[in-house]
Formats: C-alpha cells, sequence, structure tokens
C-alpha cells in the first residue's frame, strides 16, 4: 500500500500542477474580480461583460491546452480588459461628477444674480442715474 | 570565401526576402490605429498610459517577427494584446483628463459657495 501511495503521489503532483492555471490566468481572474467591484458594475455593465468573455476564453484555453501560449495571451489580454472595464468605469463616473458640478456651479450663479439685484435695489438709486 | 559561404549567404538572403513580404494578419491594421489614437490623446504624457503604450508598440514589433516566422495565429494573438494595451492606454489618459476636468469644476462649486 505504501508503494502503491509512493508511486501515485508524484503522478498526481504531476497532473495538478499540469493542470494548475497560469500565472497570467490567476492575474486575469483577479483583475476581473477587482472590475466586479468597481464602479464599472455600475456605470459600464457593458465593459464588465466584455472583460468576462475575454476571461471566459482565457478559461477555455486552459481548459483545451493548460499553459499553453493561448491560455497565457488570452489571460494576459482578459487581465488588461478587466482593468479597461475599470478605467471606463471610473471614466463615467468623473464625468457624471463633472455635469453635477456644473449643474451645481450654474444653480449657485443664477441665485446669486437673483440676490445681487434684490439687495442693490435696496439703496436709492442716485439722482442722476438713468432710470429704466 | 568558400562556395558554401557564398551559397550559404545568398540562401539566407532569399529567405529574408521571403519572409519579409510575409502579409501581417488581418488585425495588423487595428492594432496600429489604436496605437495611433492613444498617440493623439497624448497617452505618452500619462505615466500608466505610457507605459501600455510602450507594450503595445512591443508587442506589435513581436509580433511583426512571428509573422516573419510564419507563426500567423501568434502573431494575431500577440496583435490583440496590442491592440488591448493602446485601448487600455487612450482610456487611461481620456480618464485622467476626465478626472481633472471633475475635480475642476468641483473646486469651482467650492469657490463660489466661499464667495457667497
Amino acid at each position: 500500500m505504501k508503494t502503491l501511495v509512493a508511486a501515485l503521489t508524484p503522478a498526481l503532483a504531476l497532473a495538478c500542477a499540469s493542470t494548475a492555471p497560469s500565472r497570467e490566468l490567476v492575474s486575469a481572474r483577479s483583475a476581473y474580480e477587482d472590475a466586479r467591484l468597481s464602479a464599472a458594475a455600475q456605470h459600464t455593465p457593458d465593459r464588465l461583460l466584455e472583460a468576462k468573455q475575454a476571461l471566459d476564453r482565457a478559461e477555455m484555453a486552459h481548459q483545451d491546452d493548460p499553459g499553453s501560449f493561448d491560455e497565457r495571451n488570452l489571460a494576459y489580454i482578459a487581465t488588461r480588459r478587466s482593468e479597461l472595464a475599470v478605467v471606463y468605469g471610473s471614466f463615467e463616473a468623473d464625468r457624471r461628477d463633472r455635469e453635477t458640478a456644473e449643474s451645481v456651479y450654474k444653480a449657485k450663479q443664477e441665485q446669486t444674480q437673483i440676490i445681487v439685484p434684490k439687495a442693490s435695489a435696496a439703496p436709492p438709486a442716485p439722482s442722476g442715474s438713468p432710470s429704466r | 570565401m568558400t562556395a558554401l559561404t557564398k551559397v550559404l549567404g545568398s540562401v539566407t538572403l532569399a529567405l529574408a526576402a521571403c519572409t519579409s513580404t510575409h502579409p501581417m494578419p488581418a488585425n495588423y491594421v487595428p492594432a496600429q490605429a489604436a496605437i495611433g489614437a492613444a498617440d493623439a490623446v497624448g497617452a505618452g504624457n500619462e505615466p500608466r498610459a505610457a507605459l501600455h503604450l510602450k507594450m503595445a508598440r512591443d508587442a506589435v514589433a513581436r509580433a511583426q517577427v512571428l509573422a516573419r516566422q510564419g507563426d500567423d495565429h501568434e502573431a494575431a494573438l500577440t496583435l490583440e494584446r496590442a491592440r488591448t494595451d493602446a485601448e487600455l492606454a487612450l482610456m487611461v489618459t481620456r480618464e485622467a483628463n476626465a478626472r481633472r476636468e471633475a475635480n475642476d469644476a468641483k473646486r469651482e462649486v467650492e469657490r463660489l459657495r466661499r464667495s457667497n
């Protein structure tokens, strides 16, 4: 029995090693998780979907031929697609922030313009000033 | 120079001529276009974007070598890498600009609040 275990252990280890994901695929999975938790999920779900599709391609390449050129490169692309999704999400958040700030600015300005004429209308106009 | 060396030299030159005319994969043009677009928005001036732009250019150079060797599939995949890196360079630059604009707008609002 001991001999059987001793003989099988290296074989099992070899089998596991051959199907272990590449470093690139591990990074791609992690990058997708980051993207899933980022502003992309709310603002740019289409980009997140692209990242998921890219990761799926890499996972399929891993299943077909673990550690292959295709797996490593598709995983690299998947990582970048996830990073892109995060950036698109941030871009959209920035755009909305700017629009909100501009609306607030405009509202404040209008408020100021309403208040200022009322305040200036309070004191009597100089006698020589043109009347409207 | 021996005859053998001359023949070998000629063969090498002929091979170089053959391989240099090997067509690039169809996604060569989109990859180059993506690099051009990233360059045009100033990706070279944004540190993170500049890194991805360089990666994209390096990948195109590698793809050219692979295509010359006849490794079309590998060349195409390497060009896809290049395009993705170039797109990331472009978006990182655009996002950095958008963030600056958003921060400027917020500062303006704050300035207006304080002045009232």
